[in-house]
């Protein structure tokens, strides 16, 4: 971890974003990460807690989008997809795979046991506003689904808020997610770190944090690249 | 040094022209603007052309008319075009210190479009006088060939004041320090634009253009992607480019009664060879290297929904069909787009097409063909 201006980071696993952003997230903060699909959000995640478990830090990541064969699939086809292995075998790192209804039924438990493991300093969740879409439906004109979206959305950040625990929510960017749900994310959150690309006859991705509390971030994109090994910021 | 504005003038800029709301969507640009404290509305349709091939168009059409009316055909397409701005906001007649200032607003959102970096340097209300100086005149910046744009203002002031004012156009920067457009109720009454210029828009350009729930097959790009991207940006004068191609953002209507007024004036070919050409040109200069066909239509595809033209789909055959989802509809056609694009395909497939088809029957979707 850095210390800069007394605000300890948790480095994201990738250097060129640790750059952006002072070396890091902040420790403790929760720190939403969005974009498009297939844009390399769940790789940003692998790369979080790989990190973590490289510096001794236990790990938790909750993916509620695919099954674990996708998942080992995916980490297999990167050049540390091996590493993620081994330490997922010394148990630095946790890999959990629900569906939402299993997940609906078990997650104050789980979160529970997450906050008396002392151990655990990463959390990412795969994806966040993937969950709500699911427990709360597309539409939210009623306006007792809007309060209690936002009474969820506050009790699911006071388990995130644990001392020692860096969180990050992956957040699907879907014009099918409610506005306002997206708006109280973003309002909450600590950071919000955006990967986008376009496709302007070749690909380009680029990487934008328009948020990030207690952080003098980089001011512009940038450009970054997919392969196997994860995701990488060109020059 | 910060412009003093009156309560009056606050009181105005309430009444009219408050802020613009863009909505960005891949393939559709709407700008809304409320006026009448509120109140009331007013949403237009609007997209992103490259100037280039407007400035070609005044070229060309003065090589084969020469100076004089070339000037004169402009100045007219230009009060139509004035005309038809306000008449799509209001119809009414308003006081004349209202017109004023409104006309005041029109200069600075026309700056703020990156049209004109004019100033009003002689304003008298009372005998109807008034002496714009500046430059980066749109069009005429690049070709020195301005009268589009002493039109525009004439057609504006005429409609706010509901009578025929006249503008001239008596200095050019292109031999001069700077452009000089004076307006004067003295001048001689040189034209009044078509009666249906002062119609407003009917209940067929609200369905069309501004469709509700649009769904996208497939990604393409907004023209905020290509800011974000780093594709589009604006100068400190307000300009728009494309890479390093500038570009202009207008009413759909705007170009569409250009093509559609020199067609009248028997220019079809003028114009249509214009466009084409010149698209052809531009779109050769903004378009990477690519090496691969799809990649070129790809760019092609969301260039073109960037731009808010709707968003296109690319069929070849024995001829090349073009359907556009969404495309801005105008009463005055579709021609500006269709020779525009001929000279884009033209560019991307490295061959002459020459356009066999516009199919405008369709409420949500434009077809365009080419041989």
């Amino acid at each position: 971890m850095k210390q800069n201006n007394q605000i300890l980071r948790i480095s994201t696993g990738i250097a060129g974003i640790d750059k952006m952003i002072q070396g890091g997230v902040p420790r403790n903060s929760i720190i939403g990460v969005s974009g498009p699909a297939g844009v390399g959000k769940s790789i940003f995640a692998l790369h979080f807690i790989l990190d973590g478990a490289k510096k001794g830090e236990k790990s938790v990541y909750i993916n509620l989008e695919e099954p674990r064969e996708n998942i080992d699939r995916n980490i297999m086809n990167l050049s540390f997809g091996k590493e993620i292995i081994e330490f997922e075998k010394k148990n630095k790192i946790k890999i959990l795979c629900f569906n939402y209804t299993d997940y609906e039924k078990i997650y104050k438990d789980l979160f529970n046991k997450i906050e008396s493991d002392n151990n655990v300093k990463r959390l990412v969740i795969d994806s966040y506003n993937g969950f709500f879409t699911y427990s709360f439906g597309i539409s939210t004109s009623h306006i007792h689904q809007k309060i209690l979206m936002r009474k969820v959305v506050n009790e699911s950040f006071s388990l995130f808020r644990k001392p020692d625990l860096t969180t990050l929510l992956i957040l699907e960017k879907d014009s099918k997610f409610p506005n306002e749900f997206n708006h109280i994310i973003s309002f909450m959150v600590d950071g919000k770190i955006s990967l986008d690309y376009i496709a302007f006859g070749s690909i380009e991705r680029r990487i934008f944090i328009p948020k990030m509390r207690w952080t003098n971030q980089y001011d512009s994109s940038l450009p970054f690249k997919i392969s196997d090994r994860g995701i990488t910021l060109k020059k | 040094m910060k412009k003093h504005i009156s309560l009056k003038e606050k009181i105005i800029n309430k009444l009219f022209y408050t802020n613009t709301v863009v909505i960005d969507k891949p393939g559709i640009l709407i700008h809304k603007f409320y006026v009448g404290f509120g109140l009331f509305e007013i949403k237009r349709r609007m997209a992103y052309f490259f100037e280039d091939p407007l400035v070609d168009i005044h070229i060309n059409v003065e090589k084969k008319l020469g100076k004089k009316k070339t000037e004169e055909i402009f100045y007219k397409i230009g009060k139509d075009i004035g005309v038809k701005f306000i008449s799509q906001m209001f119809n009414r007649k308003m006081p004349k210190a209202i017109c004023f200032t409104f006309f005041e607003r029109v200069l600075e959102k026309f700056s703020f479009l990156g049209y004109s970096i004019t100033d009003i340097v002689k304003f008298d209300k009372k005998n109807l006088h008034i002496v714009l100086r500046g430059k980066d005149n749109i069009i005429c910046r690049k070709c020195g060939i301005g009268h589009i744009y002493s039109g525009l203002l004439s057609g504006i002031l005429s409609s706010l004041l509901k009578e025929n004012i006249e503008a001239k156009k008596t200095k050019c920067c292109f031999n001069s320090d700077y452009c000089e457009i004076v307006i004067d109720k003295n001048f001689s009454k040189e034209y009044f634009p078509e009666k249906e210029m002062y119609y407003g828009e009917t209940k067929e350009y609200e369905k069309t253009n501004f469709p509700e729930d649009v769904n996208y097959t497939e990604k393409f790009s907004s023209f905020y992607d290509l800011v974000k991207f780093k594709k589009a940006f604006i100068d400190n004068y307000g300009k728009y480019y494309f890479v390093n191609k500038s570009i202009i953002a207008t009413d759909i209507n705007f170009p569409s009664i250009i093509a559609n007024r020199l067609i009248y004036f028997n220019l079809k070919h003028t114009v249509e060879k214009s466009l084409k050409s010149s698209s052809e040109r531009v779109f050769l200069k903004v378009m990477p290297n690519f090496k691969k066909q799809d990649e070129k239509i790809n760019f092609l595809k969301n260039f073109l929904s960037a731009l808010g033209w709707g968003t296109p789909f690319f069929e070849k055959s024995k001829k090349l069909k073009c359907t556009f989802i969404y495309p801005p509809r105008s009463k005055y056609r579709f021609h500006y787009f269709a020779y525009s694009l001929n000279g884009f395909v033209n560019a991307v497939y490295g061959r002459d097409f020459n356009l066999s088809k516009i199919d405008e029957s369709n409420q949500f979707k434009t077809i365009v063909e080419f041989e």
